[in-house]
């Protein structure tokens, strides 16, 4: 069934949609909920909230055309929500070691609950994505955004983790640069 | 900043590369995975000329070319005769090529990995993963995944075993990284990578009805039929593909279609069902089997138009269409028939493509609540009253929506809002008429009273009330006419694009009557 025909279950308000999700997509939002959460059962958990949090913002919205995208963000957002609940003590170092990472070229003062300071600061970020080549923005999300460990960065693009690590670390301190240019102090 | 801080700062990241860097997939260095299959083709090459041999077969192994340390070339072979399209034969010959993937690209089969192709201007755009098998020496795509509304499956050809292919090309530079200060990447320093993936190992099948020397099919995991079609059987003309192949005018079942540019807002409708659509349906059958190939010269086709053809055993294919008549086929520009156009005469293709800009047969879904015609809009009691009964002469009704207020239980708790738009296809004007419940009077008409105009009542409407201004979007005239009125406890915004307002005036005058 492709995202077309899933995504008018949900319209339509059929119930199967979410199992249909679920056969099609619940291994990647699995894959994801567990990078950040690190334990099956809360991935688990997290990703059964996320299905619950799709069938209940669609409708209004209609991702006919990014349905997968549109589903990684929600659980991306619940498993760091969840993660934050769980507390310090049940954080992964793989977590800790990729909050560090961004911090080093993210705003420190950034408020992700300022709803514009974060849209212009996403808007800056994006930008700074689009500038990128498609091999160097893949490796970015994969690693920061899918919150993969450098070495299934490295596995996925073929490369050894000491290039990763040379390529990430390139891209962070761009990012700052650009941002700084922007205005903002990191 | 708190520890999470930095991760949820990074949520906005756009979709698109959030969908680019999940498609990227594990892979192995080219020579990695095409040895293997260049070794695997060669022994089973092999071992196949050594049976024949053993049993007296009439042809002899190419002893030079397998003893030699470049990949197994092609053996060229007298093309496999089939019988008709209607008995799905079964093919006995056996293999007459091996085939490497390295001989895939300098077969030019692999057209738009930007890798010895010309015609991409921009590889770095050009990523594309492409499901293929090899099956008799001829290379089969892809095209289509079939629900089993009908029984396609034909006769059992073979069992392919890891013959198929996900070829997946990238662009990077010979370090891999481009490195800081070095020039920008030309094509030499691209290399290819491709995977094997073993998802479509399994019997491989005739299509019933059509030779299997151009369309063969796998069954599917979930059930569905996935079918290939063989390149080499469309290169004809395009009467000798839309015709002799796949016989469109005999099985042309149904067209469906994604209205307007956007895939957000399309939504497909069976033309035929509801507007009996035969004869703009013959004026394209008529276009594609006069049609003629060129060579693709953009890296992506601008189709404004996206239209699937569902033939009547279930098969189905999508076109994009561009106003002067140049159709990629294909599920998207990098899969079936990339790298070359069909030039077709767009004057015959125009019924058709008049219905779509009209809208035909297209309806926005209504928010929670769904109405998708006028009827619908005016069994609405909120609404129901203002709704016209009929579409005035001379527009269609492009679209009706009407857009209650939720509660967090998703309980309509208000009117909301109302919206129609009446297109009028003999001069490309769009009016927009939008209604809104009186207490959104100020910010429904700010944009109005910034232009300068003013709300007046309905009844005391007159032509010099509506606001023309300045240029809208790629419109041919492109100007943009403005007017809101009040009636009872009701605002209605007007906005229409190369509609004078005479037209406005005389729309409102004749739907509000």
């Amino acid at each position: 069934m492709d995202d077309f025909e899933i995504t008018e279950l949900y319209l339509k308000r059929d119930g199967t949609a979410i199992l249909e999700t679920q056969k099609k997509y619940g291994a990647k939002l699995m894959k994801l909920s567990l990078a950040i959460l690190g334990d099956r059962q809360y991935a688990e958990e997290c990703v059964n909230d996320s299905l619950m949090k799709a069938w209940e913002s669609i409708p209004p919205n209609e991702p006919r055309s990014y349905l997968l995208p549109y589903l990684l963000r929600i659980a991306r957002q619940t498993a760091i929500n969840r993660a934050k609940q769980l507390g310090a003590a049940k954080r992964t170092g793989s977590v800790t070691e990729l909050t560090r990472e961004m911090e080093e070229c993210l705003p420190s003062d950034a408020d992700p609950a300022g709803e514009v300071e974060a849209k212009e600061l996403t808007s800056c970020i994006n930008a700074f994505l689009a500038k990128q080549s498609k091999q160097k923005r893949d490796m970015f999300v994969r690693r920061y955004w899918f919150c993969e460990s450098v070495s299934e960065v490295a596995s996925r693009f073929g490369f050894g983790e000491s290039k990763v690590k040379t390529a990430l670390h390139r891209m962070r301190r761009e990012l700052k640069t650009f941002l700084e240019e922007k205005g903002y102090t990191i | 900043m708190k520890e999470f801080d930095s991760l949820e700062l990074l949520d906005g990241v756009d979709e698109k590369f959030i969908a680019s860097a999940e498609n990227t997939r594990k892979r192995t260095p080219f020579l990695k995975a095409a040895l293997p299959v260049a070794a695997a083709l060669c022994l089973a090459a092999g071992a196949l000329f050594a049976v024949k041999a053993a049993v007296g077969g009439k042809e002899k192994p190419d002893v030079s070319a397998m003893a030699s340390d470049k990949p197994a070339g092609i053996e060229t072979a007298a093309p496999v005769q089939t019988e008709g399209h209607t008995d799905a034969p079964v093919l006995t010959e056996e293999p007459k090529k091996v085939i490497t993937i390295g001989d895939l690209f300098d077969m030019g089969y692999i057209r738009s990995a930007g890798f010895k192709n010309e015609a991409i201007e921009s590889p770095e755009t050009v990523t594309l993963i492409r499901p293929l098998l090899v099956y008799q020496g001829r290379v089969y795509y892809q095209c289509s995944s079939v629900t089993p509304l009908c029984d396609l499956v034909g006769n059992e050809l073979a069992v392919i075993d890891r013959l198929d292919l996900y070829v997946n090309s990238d662009f990077i530079t010979e370090d891999a990284i481009q490195e800081e200060g070095s020039p920008v990447p030309t094509e030499e320093l691209y290399t290819v990578e491709c995977e094997l993936k073993g998802s479509m190992e399994g019997k491989l099948y005739s299509v019933k009805g059509f030779d299997p020397e151009r369309t063969v099919c796998m069954r599917g995991s979930d059930g569905e039929t996935v079918v290939f079609i063989c390149e080499d059987g469309l290169e004809g003309s395009g009467s000798a593909l839309f015709e002799n192949v796949l016989g469109l005018s005999q099985r042309l079942a149904g067209i469906t279609y994604d209205a307007g540019s956007s895939d957000k807002v399309g939504a497909y409708r069976r033309l035929l069902e509801r507007y009996g659509a035969s004869a703009p349906m013959q004026g394209l059958i008529d276009a594609f089997a006069e049609g003629e190939w060129h060579t693709e010269t953009r890296t992506e086709p601008d189709g404004k138009y996206r239209i699937t053809l569902t033939l009547d055993n279930g098969f189905s294919f999508v076109c994009r269409i561009s106003e002067d008549g140049k159709v990629s086929i294909g599920e998207n520009s990098n899969m079936l028939m990339s790298g070359r156009y069909l030039q077709v005469d767009n004057v015959k293709l125009r019924p058709l493509l008049d219905l779509i800009d009209a809208g035909a047969g297209y309806e926005y879904a209504v928010s929670f609540n769904r109405f998708y015609t006028l009827e619908d809009c005016r069994a609405d009691s909120r609404f129901g009253y203002l709704v016209p009964k009929t579409v005035p002469e001379g527009y269609w009704a492009r679209n009706t929506s009407i857009r209650p207020i939720l509660n967090d239980d998703r309980e309509v708790t208000g009117t909301g809002e109302m919206w129609i738009g009446y297109k009028n296809p003999a001069t490309d004007a769009v009016i927009s008429i939008e209604y809104f419940p009186i207490d959104r009077l100020e910010k429904e008409t700010s944009y109005l009273i910034s232009l300068g105009g003013e709300v007046v009542e309905l009844e005391k409407l007159t032509v010099g009330d509506i606001i023309v201004s300045g240029h809208v979007g790629d419109y041919e005239r492109g100007f943009a006419s403005h007017c809101a009125v009040t009636h009872g406890d009701t605002v209605i915004v007007v906005e229409a694009i190369d509609a004078t307002a005479e037209e406005v005036f005389e729309l409102l005058q004749t739907i509000l009557n």
